[in-house]
């Protein structure tokens, strides 16, 4: 602020007037001070310890004369007057020793011309005294020798007094140079003291010109400030250090309530603070006090609430700058209403978070209805599989060909839809194996052989560099983006040439893989967007062949998730490149296996041995699947309805090999080859393997532990069967078995671990939490509103429950709320309100192991 | 008689001094036995011989006297100076005037304000180391001040009144 900062001047100012005015003092003291040392000098001066000697030497000779004219008198009287004759010599006598022996003549004795005659005189003198001193009679006879010693002494009176008054007036001299020196230098101060006071005077003049100057500064700056501060749209109040309000402008009115006249000098925390924040705000004025520490003051805007006259509190924005008038600490504080700002911001991020909610329920529901749509299209698919090698009309054949290309897309689609939703639900795991490069490639295209030979297409291979390659990474996710690439462009490509390139960076662990086609090209706008989600061109082609457009979206989340790039290059009519490079660290070089050469797949049947199966499984669809494939390859088949009846036949009877479903009711497929491992029953050393719709790591795992020995990944082919019934064993089983048992199965574990097979853990356990606590609001609101709901009202949320407890798993709850629907619906509602309140004890259960299997449960509980 | 002291207190004091001294006749101050030392003439109350009041030694020895131990400017050594302090005996004598003569043998002569004597502590001393002084040795009489009291006394204008071989004063109005 520019006032304060005059202030601070003026201060200065006078703080500089003030050491001209220190010196002016000392100015006059140092004259004073000078003044009394001259005149104090000049006093020592004039009363030195001198006597008027000159008097006394030149009384000497007079007093010499009186003497000798005394005596001379005496001679010539008949009856001299020897008393006077004597005074007069005592009194000579007397000034001639004080000359000898005063203080005052010491110096002057020292010189030996002086000294001299003296002593001489005082010899003579004392001569004289010997005859004063004699009777009067010899006296007056000796007198004439008197006269005689008178004479002698007159040459040396006389010598001492010229000697002693030349002496003395060159020491007065001296003595006038030194007071005349004294008085000249008193003079030169004097004036430098006159020149001193008159700058003196004129820097105060000056001095006194800019403050009146600035004062009229001041005033028109007060005066626009004034303007200024009364026109603002912000509140400005101005406190001083008690808190009191000793400024308070129009804005302020108009933002709080109150007037000027009744907000002046009143208290600002009792006015416009918050009674919730007013013991902050004393705290911080107390401490600013003490300490002058500052949290508010100059840290420029702040957020927080205050209060207007109606007690409504609303929040502000303000910043506080604190000045000096004079001796007063004042606050300076400017506020501004931002309540509607603050109104506007919250309803943008509501409108945000409810739109971002909207987005993920979309992309839930998608994932979890493709993952229900799995199941059954299995089934259908697995039946039209069986139902191919039965007798069939030609029309019928053909009937049957357009179904399974139908169910394959659609499942393909469903499979393209959850790869995506699990993709992007959160991080991808990327496995780190060793697998052989070739066989891969070789395999692969042999795969697409039959659509390429549709579309009269030609596949090539070629692989620069690393042709027989052991590499470590992810064979299966590496699989599924050559597949999308290549079956991509042969769906874009008729009669022409499909070309897989492999090359490996010379220089690092980078394979760059290459799909060349000649088919119809892709054009430069189109070319941008290609890896976007859901993305079809609009040419013939792709309406012939349809597709989700998620095909090339999958392989470019897939390649960046190993940390790689895609991209591709195409000319219109000539054909497209789609390549892309990822790290893949050799290993070694290594033989090719025998897998590259390419399966015979109906040869199998002929090499079977007949096995005593047992296949365990509850769904109806798939036990009949299984049964057919196994039974068209010469097999027994013994079949278990579920987990339970599993153990009771394999306790009984010896099988060769059991197939044992996963998820089950009563008790689940891990349970069962568990139970059949510990039972030591008759098929408690036989080879079991899964059926599962998914298998993670961890699964394969929890299945080991179990004392499984392989999985079946569903849906179940006749190949994949055969495959495994030959194979030897590929997990090793493991021999101590040291697992807990799990809880009284409350829910199906499988059924939460296939979902998140599907749509990846994270997703699932929020799904799951989103389900807990659904499921918690509508119990507690049946249990609220039971005396006065009617049935209806609670039939529909017994229904609304059942249905995403059963997709859930939390089959035990599900079954419980669809026997109260189906008592609700057949006429027995007394009975369902009956048994409501078992709900509560069963879902209590069910939502500990809920919890514990998404890993949110504490053990403690 | 107002001039003699500066407060009235003093001047009360000098009034009831003066009274008690008038009564007193030439008999009072007696008559000098020895040789005449000092003879007083001019405005004083008590006389002995006409106009004047004269003293000898013995007389003199018989006022309250003071002694100063001092260093003059006109002898080596210290000297120790005994003598009646010159304000109280012109005071013993009703001397009324503003200063005096002072005149000795030697024909040397000086003025010496009254009322300046008190502060002065001028002496009129006799003795020099207990022994009357010869006229040879500044006697008989010699006017001197402390002068090693401090530099207050050593003034040129106590020097100049520091009067030897005195004989003669003159009270005058």
């Amino acid at each position: 602020m520019p006032r304060i900062e005059r202030n601070f001047k003026i201060d200065g100012r006078w703080v500089k007037a003030g050491a001209l005015g220190f010196l002016l003092m000392i100015s006059v003291a140092t004259i004073l001070y000078l003044g009394l040392s001259v005149s104090n000098k000049i006093q020592s001066q004039t009363t030195a310890a001198s006597d008027n000697v000159q008097w006394t030497l030149a009384q000497m000779e007079v007093e010499y004369l009186s003497f000798k004219v005394a005596t001379q008198d005496s001679l010539a009287q008949d009856e001299p007057d020897l008393k006077f004759v004597r005074t007069r010599f005592d009194i000579l006598y007397g000034r001639v020793s004080t000359i000898a022996k005063g203080k005052i003549y010491a110096e002057l004795r020292n010189a030996a011309d002086f000294n001299a005659p003296l002593l001489a005189a005082q010899n003579l003198l004392d001569q004289a005294a010997a005859i004063i001193d004699l009777d009067d009679e010899t006296l007056t006879a000796r007198l004439p020798e008197l006269d005689l010693l008178a004479e002698g002494i007159r040459p040396l009176v006389r010598q001492v007094a010229l000697i002693g008054i030349t002496h003395f007036a060159k020491v007065s001299d001296a003595t006038r140079l030194e007071v005349l020196l004294t008085l000249s230098r008193v003079a030169g101060i004097t004036i430098a003291l006159v020149m001193a006071l008159i700058i003196l005077a004129l820097v105060l003049f000056q001095l006194y010109r800019v403050s009146q100057l600035n004062s009229l500064q001041n005033k028109q700056t007060s005066a626009r400030l004034q303007a200024m501060v009364s026109s603002t749209l912000d509140a400005v109040i101005v406190i001083d250090e008690t808190g009191r309000i000793v400024e308070y402008n129009g804005a302020a009115e108009s933002i709080f309530g109150f007037t000027r006249d009744e907000a002046m000098e009143q208290p600002i925390v009792d006015l416009i603070i918050p009674p919730k924040y007013r013991k902050a705000h004393m705290a911080g004025m107390k401490r600013y006090q003490k300490e002058h520490t500052r949290r508010v003051v100059g840290r420029g805007h702040v957020q927080l609430e205050a209060m207007r006259k109606n007690g409504e509190i609303f929040p502000c924005e303000f910043s506080i700058a604190e000045a000096k008038a004079g001796n007063r600490q004042l606050f300076v504080s400017f506020l501004r209403d931002i309540s509607r700002q603050v109104q506007n911001e919250e309803e943008l991020l509501r409108a945000r978070d409810e739109a971002l909610a909207g987005e993920k329920a979309k992309a839930d529901l998608l994932a979890v209805m493709s993952h229900e749509m799995r199941t059954p299209l299995n089934g259908i698919l697995g039946t039209i599989e069986l139902m191919r090698d039965s007798e069939m009309t030609d029309q019928q054949k053909y009937l049957l060909r357009i179904m399974e290309t139908s169910g394959n897309l659609l499942l393909h689609h469903v499979n393209d839809v959850l790869d995506v939703s699990r993709l992007d639900a959160g991080p991808v795991q990327i496995a780190q194996a060793p697998f052989a490069l070739a066989p891969l490639l070789t395999e692969l295209l042999d795969s697409q052989k039959g659509q390429a030979q549709r579309n009269n297409d030609v596949l090539e291979m070629e692989i620069i560099g690393a042709e027989d390659a052991t590499v470590l990474g992810d064979q299966i996710k590496l699989r599924q983006i050559l597949l999308n690439l290549t079956s991509n462009a042969i769906k874009f490509t008729h009669n022409g040439v499909i070309r897989l390139e492999v090359e490996r960076h010379p220089s690092s662990n980078e394979f760059e893989f290459r799909v060349i086609d000649t088919g119809i090209g892709i054009t430069e706008e189109d070319l941008a967007r290609i890896f976007d989600d859901f993305v079809t061109l609009d040419t013939s082609y792709s309406r012939v062949s349809g597709g989700t457009g998620l095909g090339l979206g999958i392989a470019k989340r897939l390649v960046e998730a190993m940390g790689g790039e895609i991209g591709a290059e195409s000319e219109r009519g000539e054909g497209s490149l789609f390549w892309f490079r990822i790290p893949l660290p050799i290993l070694s070089v290594v033989e090719p296996k025998s897998v590259g050469t390419g399966k015979e797949f109906v040869s199998l049947s002929g090499r079977n041995q007949s096995l005593n199966i047992l296949v365990v499984e509850d769904n109806q669809i798939n036990r009949l699947v299984v049964q057919e494939m196994l039974v068209r390859e010469g097999h027994q088949v013994t079949l278990a309805h579920d987990g339970l009846e599993g153990t009771e036949f394999a306790d009984r009877e010896h099988f060769d090999l059991i197939l044992m479903d996963i998820s089950m009711p009563k008790l689940d497929g891990v349970e069962a080859a568990q139970r059949i491992r510990e039972s030591g029953g008759k098929s408690s050393g036989t080879r079991i393997i899964a059926l599962t719709a998914h298998a993670l790591p961890a699964d394969i795992e929890r299945f080991q532990k179990a004392g499984m020995d392989d999985a079946l990944i569903k849906p179940i082919t006749r190949q994949a069967l055969n495959d495994l019934i030959q194979s030897k064993p590929s997990l090793k089983p493991v021999e101590t078995v040291e697992t807990k048992r799990p809880m009284p199965s409350q829910i199906n574990a499988a059924m939460l671990t296939e979902l998140a097979g599907d749509l990846g853990g994270e997703r699932v356990a929020n799904l799951v939490r989103q389900y807990i606590e659904e499921t918690e609001t509508i119990l507690n609101e049946i249990y609220a509103t039971v005396e006065s709901a009617a049935d209806e009202t609670l039939i529909a949320s017994v229904h609304k429950m059942a249905g995403s407890s059963a997709m859930f798993g939390a089959d035990s709850f599900a079954n419980k709320l669809r026997w109260l629907e189906t008592l609700g619906k057949t006429g027995k509602a007394e009975q369902m309100r009956f048994e409501l309140p078992d709900l509560r004890t069963i879902w209590k259960n069910t939502r500990v192991a809920l919890e514990v299997e998404i890993g949110t449960h504490q053990h403690s509980h | 008689m107002p001039r003699l002291n500066a407060t009235v207190i003093a001047t009360t004091l000098a009034f009831v001094g003066a009274f008690l001294t008038t009564p007193a006749s030439s008999a009072d101050l007696g008559t000098p036995q020895g040789e005449i030392v000092l003879t007083v003439t001019g405005s004083i109350e008590s006389t002995n011989q006409g106009d004047a009041a004269v003293f000898d030694l013995e007389m003199l020895e018989a006022m309250p006297s003071e002694t100063y131990k001092t260093t003059t400017i006109w002898t080596d050594d210290v000297q120790v100076l005994t003598g009646v302090p010159l304000f109280d005996f012109l005071e013993s004598i009703g001397a009324e005037g503003s200063y005096i003569t002072a005149t000795a043998v030697n024909d040397y002569a000086i003025d010496i304000p009254i009322n300046e004597m008190k502060s002065s502590r001028a002496l009129m001393a006799y003795h020099n180391f207990g022994e009357p002084m010869s006229l040879r040795d500044k006697g008989p009489l010699w006017i001197v001040f402390p002068y090693d009291e401090g530099p207050e006394y050593q003034t040129e204008i106590n020097y100049s009144r520091s009067i030897w071989q005195l004989s003669k004063i003159e009270v005058v109005k």
